[in-house]
């Protein structure tokens, strides 16, 4: 209620009359004063939300559109024609291929200005710009690079066939698939917003510790608008705004639409958008309405025009570009006969043609100039249609996103609207259309990428020149044991770092990573060694300050301490470990973390990780379900190898001695920076301390083949295969059979099932489609072949990792596992508990020599009672 | 010097696994010198500043803790005012300006850093070199944080606060600055080669006179060692005071943190 109608006009006409003699800006600073005043004097005037439903960037301040944007517009219209064309053609058999028009068709102009005015190659003179491309937009990046020259036509005819098709083109972005092509594979929606963000801090990250000046390079990120309710994709941008990453530029393609139908039906996506990235710390720059709605918006003098604009939602934005001229007349403009009256002069056809935002390319130029100058990261809001020029076939309907047919009459139409230069025949037989390399067409696309630095996007396979790997020596301290010291395998591992950190040449590139836990691994030394990486070095004296192990921040640290979020953190890895081929700057990232929030928690970006051809190491710290003892079920980690033996490229182990450790870590620098292989690995390392022996003689092939023999007895009548820490119960129960039952067992450590499994799998194959040749039998068979002596297997981990090498033990095998939900005790009682310890592994090697004959079944019922096992306990698998 | 067993949080008696320096062995500051090895951490003990291990007085699995005494170092260019190093003729040779400020400086040869520094004393400095002592000096010392804050670096000017000069050497323009043991942390932003070059610029715009900074840490031996020639003023005897309480009373520093910023703003 107005309690001074008056009062209230003079304040309205004040401020009109500054409008009028100042401009709005002057207009901007005072209301902002006077907002500032009054919650001085005690008004609780709450946040500002959204800015009125216009464009951010007033019309005056649209910079001229450089080059020659007719032909622009030609051009585009041809990548919009052989997108089209790929999709049409792959599915003119059946629909089975699948594929998608409407996301490029909607996002064509946001590329094109990008490809044609922003985007640079690397180059002499610049680093490149990153360009995070949408998934769905494939097609569209296939036909640009197409009339670029750089993909065939039978290349075309392949999307989405790369098995039956040479060079056929892989469905999404996707390094591992094409390697020369794509660098980012971020089809899993909310994936690439969170790693461009990761990418943004990264390149700060080389600049600040002077291993690569990134100055004047940006990462562009694409995403959809119903892609932005991935907590990946909005979860990070706090960080971007608080580092203010001036070189990260997101543009969202708002068409309103998702696959099952509208985004924000009753609501405003762009307004929703908006305020949570100004929230963030983000310059965010709206582009709804296209410039045929300036002069209607410049006579909106009383503001109705923008109101109706606020008033009508998503979900009717949606319809009038499925109806026509006559409904957005009747329906927007005919709800207020002031309006009505306003857009009385135009036909149905001009009222038709009121564009969006998205498709102007003036108005995206503005929003890309105004991004490239902004000193914090940018989110760009782009108001378009999906499905745009698709006409009746699909343009802004429900059943869009999917719609991978246009029949004749809607091709017909499509060549028409774009004005292209096809023939009849050639639109019957939806052929692809590149006109020849010196028309006008061509040779603009190809003048503007050369002055851009060339073509994007294009992926560096390796670094010209490998870092040197130290010898294995480096790790002299953890090859000779520790003697009566008792260490645990994450101490071994940290000084594996550190060692590693003192090597002249790969030292500066080694990025330890972390989501908070660092004291969990013993690693705060590195604080104040290293340093926590900080963009703004450190601003306070902390609290710790006159200790040795201080928490120091700086500029030039080494250490990324990314707090808690190992989605983030596992971004920022991935930015390190693909940094050879994004900046040509080889690095060595270890990101260590609770294994349990490993896999299980971020296993989509660990598979993408894979995807990217990341070259790193994960360390699945405090793992093993009754080595961290004390955490109960959600902590305790039996599964993570399960979880990353489903990663093709990643190669896992499980050790249990600090020189296995160095071993593995040394081969998996060997090979992922020496050889430029494209693996990554996982290890696990654990917290219970115990003593280590030295590297035995000749173990190293074992070791890293998976199974190397730790105690050796002349005539053993049972082998025992043990993992991690419990292989140390395994060696106890070798004991165990030697003193109570004078039976010798040899013990085996094995350092990886899924590697000795993946051998085992690779000769069955050769095999198989080799049957005349003959194959060397898999590892595990030659460790384990010159006997028939039962073999038992103990791990922390679940049944099924020993299970997997099955087929190769050419003995009986029992396993025993600790598959089921953790819980809490000392390590002796959860041992007990999911039968992995000393007694259970020696009476399972009894019980397996009981059923082969070699021993009376009484023999085991008296080791039962002996060692005290209740045997009517419940079963551990699900209790 | 003898380098100690640094602050290492909960930890005692651990043992020494790693013993990266010998007698005779160069290190600069921030070098590793043993590891320490709790039963969940492993910890580098730094080289305190720069300088030359005399004599290394742990073995591997030795056992310590905090204070325990690790090597004793003669720092570089520190000599002269270390008492423990006995004056050797070495002294004047390493008297390297520079210490602290990184690896390069440390490399480079103490002849090549002495250079230069020589050069330019005698240049502009023979004249004032009377005017100015170590009294003198200290009166000045507040002028020269505050000229640091004004001119923008807050921070420096905050971490000199705890600071105080402690010795003046006239002949090699060289000014010895101590922090209070607790404040190790100071020293160690101060002596970042950018932080040092903008003190050296206070400070010459300031005393008029173009002084190399050389930061120590005291020792409660070495405070005792400060020249008591002058009798402080209130203000000074404050200051000192301030500094000390905050290095040990953590509710005193506190309040003094907050006190000053309202003044500055008010």
């Amino acid at each position: 209620v107005d309690i001074d109608a008056v009062e209230t006009e003079e304040w309205l006409e004040a401020l009109d009359a500054v409008v009028e003699h100042d401009g709005p800006r002057r207009a901007h600073d005072l209301v902002e004063r006077v907002i500032e005043r009054a919650r001085m004097r005690g008004a609780a005037i709450e946040h500002v939300g959204p800015t009125p439903y216009v464009n951010t960037i007033p019309r005056e301040d649209e910079p001229p559109l450089p080059g020659d944007p007719a032909l622009e517009r030609r051009v585009r219209s041809l990548m919009r024609w052989n997108a089209i064309a790929m999709v049409l053609r792959a599915n003119a058999e059946s629909s089975e291929l699948g594929g998608h028009i409407a996301s490029y068709q909607s996002a064509a102009l946001l590329y094109e200005i990008g490809f044609n005015h922003f985007w640079h190659a690397p180059s002499e003179s610049h680093g490149g710009d990153l360009i995070y491309i949408q998934g769905h937009s494939s097609p569209g990046i296939y036909a640009r690079a197409y009339l670029e020259g750089r993909l065939t036509e039978e290349q075309l005819d392949g999307f989405r066939q790369e098995v039956s098709r040479p060079g056929g083109l892989s469905s999404y972005p996707h390094p591992w698939l094409m390697p020369d092509f794509w660098q980012f594979p971020i089809v899993s929606m909310g994936l690439g917003p969170i790693m461009a963000i990761y990418q943004a801090r990264f390149m700060r990250y080389l600049t600040d510790r002077g291993l690569l000046d990134v100055t004047g390079r940006k990462v562009w990120c694409f995403l959809g608008d119903g892609e932005t309710d991935e907590p990946e994709s909005l979860g990070s941008i706090a960080l971007a705004g608080r580092e203010e990453l001036d070189n990260l530029v997101f543009v969202v393609n708002c068409n309103l639409q998702r696959l099952d139908g509208p985004v924000r039906g009753n609501g405003k996506i762009i307004q929703e958008l908006e305020t949570i990235f100004r929230g963030a710390g983000w310059r965010v720059i709206k582009v709804i309405w296209g410039d045929r709605w300036d002069p209607l918006l410049e006579a909106d003098t009383d503001g109705l025009l923008v109101r109706r604009m606020e008033e009508a939602v998503d979900g009717e934005y949606q319809t009038y570009k499925a109806r026509d001229g006559a409904f957005v007349r009747e329906k927007f403009f005919g709800k207020y006969p002031e309006l009505a009256q306003r857009v009385a002069g135009m036909s149905d056809e001009e009222i038709w043609d009121l564009n969006r935002g998205g498709h102007d390319a003036r108005k995206v130029y503005a929003a890309y100039a105004a991004a490239q100058a902004s000193k914090v990261p940018t989110v760009i809001l782009a108001k378009t249609i999906k499905g745009y020029g698709m006409g009746v076939a699909g343009e802004g309907q429900m059943i869009t996103h999917q719609q991978k047919k246009m029949n004749e009459e809607a091709l017909f139409a499509f060549r028409d609207r774009f004005e292209l230069d096809i023939s009849d025949d050639d639109v019957r037989e939806v052929a692809y259309h590149r006109p020849p390399d010196d028309s006008p067409e061509i040779r603009y696309l190809q003048e503007r990428r050369s002055a851009l630095g060339g073509y994007l996007p294009s992926r560096r396979r390796r670094v010209e020149k490998a870092l040197d790997v130290p010898p294995l020596e480096t790790f002299e301290g953890q090859l000779e044991g520790t003697a009566d010291r008792e260490i645990s395998t994450t101490m071994a591992f940290v000084r594996v770092l550190a060692a590693l950190l003192r090597d002249k040449e790969m030292g500066p590139r080694v990025v330890p990573i972390v989501a908070d836990e660092s004291r969990t691994f013993g690693m705060e030394g590195m604080f104040r060694q290293l340093g926590i990486y900080s963009h703004v070095g450190q601003l306070y004296e902390p609290e710790d300050a006159g200790q040795l192990m201080f928490y120091r921040e700086d500029r030039e640290g080494q250490v990324l301490q990314e707090g808690i979020t190992e989605a983030g953190a596992i971004s920022a890895w991935i930015a390190a470990s693909t940094s050879y081929s994004n900046h040509a700057v080889q690095m060595v990232p270890f990101y260590i973390f609770y294994s349990m929030f490993g896999f299980q928690r971020v296993g989509d970006l660990a598979w993408a990780a894979g995807d990217s051809r990341a070259r790193g190491f994960l360390i699945g710290g405090t793992s093993g379900r009754t080595t961290l003892n004390g955490e109960g079920l959600q902590h305790e980690d039996g599964h993570s190898h399960v979880l990353a033996s489903t990663v093709p490229n990643c190669v896992s182990y499980d050790p249990a001695y600090a020189y296995e450790l160095a071993v593995i870590v040394h081969e998996g620098l060997r090979r992922m920076i020496g050889e430029q292989e494209d693996v990554y690995y996982y290890l696990t390392v654990m917290n219970e301390n115990y003593r280590h022996p030295p590297l035995p003689e000749g173990a190293e092939e074992g070791i890293l083949r998976g199974m190397h023999r730790v105690r050796e007895i002349e005539g053993a009548k049972v082998r025992l295969l043990g993992s991690g820490t419990i292989l140390r119960e395994v060696e106890a129960a070798a004991e165990l059979l030697a003193s109570d039952f004078e039976i010798p067992a040899d013990v085996w450590s094995v350092t990886s099932y899924t590697e000795l499994r993946r051998e085992g799998l690779r000769h069955d194959r050769a095999a198989r489609l080799h049957p005349d040749a003959e194959q060397e039998s898999p590892w595990v068979t030659r460790c384990l072949g010159d006997s028939s002596a039962p073999v038992v297997a103990a791990s922390d981990y679940l049944k099924a990792q020993p299970d997997g090498v099955r087929a190769w033990v050419p003995a009986r095998f029992d396993v025993l596992g600790t598959d089921g939900f953790g819980r809490s005790d000392y390590r002796r009682h959860l041992r007990r508990f999911f039968e992995v310890d000393r007694h259970h592994v020696a009476v399972a090697a009894l019980h397996a020599l009981a059923a082969e004959g070699e021993l009376e079944p009484s023999v085991v019922a008296d080791a039962i009672a002996r060692y005290e096992i209740d045997a009517d306990a419940p079963d551990p698998a699900l209790s | 010097m003898d380098v100690k067993v640094p602050d290492i949080g909960d930890f005692t008696d651990v043992p020494v696994i790693e013993i990266h320096v010998k007698a005779g062995d160069t290190v600069n500051a921030e070098d590793p010198l043993v590891t320490l090895e709790s039963d969940k951490a492993t910890m580098d003990v730094p080289a305190p500043s720069p300088g030359t291990v005399q004599e290394v007085l742990v073995n591997l699995n030795d056992t310590v803790s905090e204070g325990s005494t690790l090597l004793t170092l003669e720092e570089t260019g520190a000599t002269g005012d270390e008492p423990s190093a006995g004056g050797a003729g070495a002294g004047d040779a390493s008297a390297d300006p520079d210490s602290g400020s990184g690896p390069e400086a440390a490399e480079a040869s103490p002849v090549a850093a002495a250079g230069p520094a020589a050069d330019d004393t005698p240049s502009e400095g023979t004249d004032p070199a009377e005017a100015i002592d170590l009294e003198r000096v200290r009166e000045l010392w507040p002028s020269v944080v505050e000229r640091l804050r004004e001119s923008g670096s807050e921070l420096l000017s905050t971490l000199l606060e705890a600071a105080r000069p402690v010795a003046l050497d006239v002949e090699d323009a060289v000014l010895k600055v101590g922090f209070p043991p607790a404040a190790a942390f100071n020293k160690r932003k101060a002596e970042a080669a950018e932080a040092r070059d903008r003190f050296a610029e206070a400070l010459r715009a300031t005393v008029g006179e173009r002084l190399r900074p050389v930061f120590v840490l005291l020792e409660p031996d070495d405070e005792q060692a400060v020249p008591e020639a002058e009798i402080l003023s209130p203000e000074e005897l404050i200051e000192r005071f301030k500094s000390e309480f905050d290095a040990e009373e953590v509710e005193v520093s506190e309040e003094a943190k907050q006190a000053e910023p309202r003044e500055a703003t008010g």
